[in-house]
């Protein structure tokens, strides 16, 4: 099938050599994940309609994405163990591990379902059999299941992706990764699963301030965690390795700390289905997208830079810029809508600049304390006070319209506090918000059409307020 | 029976009762009950505990939408819709609401309650792993909760009167335990819908008051006649069963089974394990009620309420298990999917499960998969 997917890696910033040398891994690959010739048209569709590809470092950051799809799909038949970590991971344990990994051998280590979602979903828009399978397996339609799980459990089941050597669970933020985990463990071979636990259990208005017995019980969970990794593995996990992870994606933070400052710009150079694009690289992945994802944003910033000096926008000067909860991960008809009503994004919630870290407590002596104390402060796994106090402190550093606050509905610690989220966003900042439940991982009950009409109604309104 | 009948009339008279005891400057600690608040401490500290174990009405989820979305645990909306009606004659009285945080579902209902009421809430953490670090920061937790009780009744924590509350609840939970037997052995002189009223009147009443009807009604129940035992026996047990929500037992019953209770991870107060006496109460109160608890599905690794189950099943001879879980309840509706697999497998016993969202349109359905899980277990040579 060497015709049918050359034009859509070409359109992902293929070289052609690169096709050539990679061509076994291709078509194995596309060939598990029963990926045929219509879907290589669809794909090249979907990509002209909804992605910028006028600009090259687009164009390259889905290549991105499609080699850690072929990396992740052919990591056991490359004879590499396989770790993966659940979403959203705790800081970037990933990298850490992959960086303890690199003493020892041959790791492939990610996210899989944020990886599925950025492929079978953005680009090939093929995720439906996968939830399918996820649902038919133990994660039932119409309870609210998070459909990032049934994409895990579905890929597992449909062999797309192959079992994990181990899986570490979201326990430090919610009840439903682990156990899906568990349902997992259970279907497909019994492979192991480390459960990072947390109590989520501080009083409302407590953030930033915690009890310390909560770092006590996470930090050891931690520590427990990296005397697993070193029992089964032989990683080591230190300060040092965890310093050196994260210089792993340091030229991916610096490529899109540059971006994000065309972001400020009026008129906003590139649209939220763009955008979103590069979101998950460092989230989800610790391979090749660390190296190429970087170079792809470095050439998508410098792209950016040039239609800031010339005035070139995804939308006319003065549209009304609004925070956003989460983009879409699978559905850019979704993310574009929010630019096609006329609202700019120039960040998301996940990426708001955080307070100030405070010093670690001296009384803190192991890694995992310290990292805990880390979590305490970054909200999101301190409580739901946390997460609304973080955003707020947040918006202190941005100048918005409006907030459009849009949510996973079946993620319950989002939902436990949505309805509070746009009250207290409202009420303490005056910041008009629409709070908007959504499918992040699933458009088939949360299409843009479905949404369209309150983004409409949303935009409309922050115009006339802007006039 | 006589002292079931007290019992009932009881619980009709306590909300009376305790505006009677506020008047007397009596503190009422509300608390969610799931197993995890030891009664003990409020007791111990001169304060009156009631578990806030009412359900079952859709009124209540209905009226919890104005503050919370649709997706969390129907138990938990149906508590944000009585909280924030305003005449809920129990949310209306306490002056503190213990939430023991076990899940995402009941961090919902304290969040929501601080954000939307004036409700004094306390709140601390049930890990989800037994492990000496988990019952360490459980401790943690009792101890602060102590404190804020205290605090609150201006009455100190004694050992003596830690102790005598101890042996209160232990005298309690061996009552229950002996009910439970008889509930088990298919003791059908009180219904399964009355053993589960007075479990969870055992959550409301006055503990002196109560104790003294439960032994009477012990008493009673073992002289008395059982019924006919030849019906299909199964266990029901799930994700919350609170007091008012009667259809699943009422149409297991109309379809001709005996019903017996077992585990659920609210609404049914856990007595399998009696304090032991120690010199660090504490210390003794989370082994009993975090350790010694069957873990609801929601503990990681979660293999403890599976084979708990599958033994309780065998133990007590029954002919099926129906599982009952609120909606979006996860970790319950994602066990149900292979827990029947696994009791299968090592009993051969059919699983029956059913979802609420305590919304009456439901019931049709639900009484028809009733009747054809009854009679195909009649069938069953």
């Amino acid at each position: 099938m060497t015709t049918e997917y050359h034009e859509l890696l070409t359109l992902c910033g293929f070289e052609p050599d690169e096709i050539q040398q990679q061509r076994h891994r291709i078509e194995t690959t596309f060939q598990r994940l029963n990926l045929v010739a219509g879907d290589m048209d669809r794909a090249v569709s979907r990509l002209r309609t909804y992605f910028d590809i006028e600009l090259k470092g687009v164009r390259k950051v889905l290549g991105t994405w499609l080699k850690e799809l072929i990396d992740l799909v052919m990591a056991r038949d490359e004879g590499k163990k396989l770790i993966y970590y659940g979403y959203p991971p705790f800081q970037y344990m990933g990298l850490v591990i992959k960086k303890a990994s690199e003493a020892v051998g041959d790791f492939y280590i990610a996210c899989p379902e944020v990886i599925l979602c950025e492929t079978l979903g953005q680009i090939f828009g093929k995720l439906n059999p996968v939830l399918e399978a996820g649902e038919a397996g133990g994660l039932a339609p119409g309870h609210a299941m998070c459909s990032l799980l049934q994409i895990k459990d579905g890929a597992l089941s449909l062999g797309f992706i192959p079992a994990p050597d181990l899986s570490i669970s979201t326990s430090y933020f919610c009840d439903m990764g682990p156990k899906a985990d568990e349902l997992m463990q259970y279907k497909h071979g019994g492979y192991p699963v480390e459960f990072v636990d947390s109590c989520m259990d501080s009083p409302w208005g407590e953030w930033p301030a915690y009890d310390p017995q909560r770092i006590h019980y996470l930090g050891q969970q931690l520590e427990q965690l990296f005397s697993a990794l070193q029992d089964r593995f032989g990683f080591t996990i230190d300060e040092t390795i965890w310093t050196e992870a994260r210089k792993l994606a340091g030229p991916l933070y610096a490529a899109t700390f540059r971006l994000n400052k065309s972001l400020t710009a009026d008129p906003l150079p590139l649209g939220a289905a763009d955008a979103q694009l590069i979101l998950n690289l460092p989230m989800g992945c610790t391979g090749i997208a660390l190296k190429e994802g970087a170079e792809a944003i470095e050439i998508m910033a410098e792209e950016l830079e040039k239609r800031v000096e010339t005035g070139v926008g995804v939308l006319p000067k003065n549209a009304p810029r609004v925070l956003m909860g989460f983009p879409s991960f699978v559905d850019p008809a979704l993310n574009r809508l929010i630019q096609d009503v006329g609202l700019a994004v120039p960040v998301h919630t996940t990426l708001l600049t955080p307070p100030p870290l405070p010093e670690s407590p001296k009384t803190y002596k192991t890694l995992g304390e310290k990292r805990s104390v880390v979590a305490m402060h970054g909200g999101l796994y301190h409580s739901s006070f946390g997460w609304i106090g973080r955003i707020k402190r947040g918006l202190d550093y941005t100048d918005l319209d409006g907030f459009l606050y849009t949510y996973q509905y079946s993620c319950r610690p989002l939902t436990c506090n949505s309805k509070l989220m746009k009250e207290y966003v409202e009420k303490e900042i005056k910041l008009p918000t629409l709070l908007l439940d959504m499918d992040m991982y699933d458009d088939r009950n949360y299409s843009a059409g479905a949404l369209q009409t309150r983004l409409e109604a949303f935009a409309e309104m922050l115009k006339t307020k802007k006039k | 029976m006589e002292p079931l009948n007290r019992i009932k009339s009881l619980l009709a008279d306590r909300p009376a009762q305790l505006k009677h005891k506020k008047t007397q400057d009596k503190k009422i600690v509300g608390y969610i009950p799931g197993g995890y608040f030891p009664e003990e401490i409020a007791l111990a500290a001169g304060a009156v505990p009631v578990g806030m174990v009412r359900g079952g009405e859709h009124s209540a989820v209905e009226n919890a939408f104005a503050c919370v979305d649709h997706w969390v645990d129907t138990f938990y909306r149906s508590q944000i819709g009585y909280a924030t009606s305003g005449d809920d004659p129990y949310y209306n009285l306490i002056d503190v609401l213990v939430v023991p945080i076990t899940d995402s579902n009941n961090r919902t209902l304290s969040d929501t309650l601080s954000y939307y009421t004036d409700l004094e809430l306390f709140v601390y953490g049930v890990p989800h792993t037994k492990s000496k670090e988990g019952r360490d920061y459980f401790r943690h937790g009792l101890a602060k909760t102590a404190d804020k009780i205290a605090g609150l009744t201006g009455i100190e924590i004694t050992g003596q009167r830690m102790t005598e509350a101890i042996d209160i609840c232990n005298r309690e939970k061996e009552l229950l335990r002996e009910l439970s037997q008889e509930n088990q052995s298919g003791n059908t002189a009180l219904s399964p819908k009355d053993y589960v009223l007075v479990n969870q009147a055992s959550m409301l009443l006055d503990k002196g008051q109560f104790i003294e009807n439960l032994e009477t009604l012990i008493r009673e129940l073992k002289a008395a006649k059982s019924g006919d035992n030849k019906k299909p026996k199964v266990l029901l047990t799930g994700s919350t069963l609170a007091l008012g929500d009667d259809k699943i037992i009422d149409l297991l019953e109309e379809y001709g089974a005996t019903v017996i209770t077992g585990e659920f991870a609210e609404g049914i107060k856990p007595f399998q394990h009696k304090v032991e006496p120690a010199e660090d109460f504490m210390n003794a109160l989370a082994e009993t009620y975090f350790m010694e608890r069957v873990a609801p599905a929601w503990f990681r690794p979660g293999h403890e309420l599976p084979e708990h189950l599958i033994q309780t099943a065998s133990a007590t001879r029954v002919d099926g298990v129906v599982w009952y879980q609120l909606m979006y309840r996860e970790a319950y509706k994602i066990l149900s999917h292979y827990f029947p697999e696994m009791l299968k497998k090592e009993t051969g016993l059919p699983v029956l499960t059913l979802d609420s969202d305590y919304d009456p349109a439901e019931t049709g359905q639900m009484a028809t998969r009733i009747e054809t899980y009854i009679e195909n277990i009649r069938r069953q040579p």
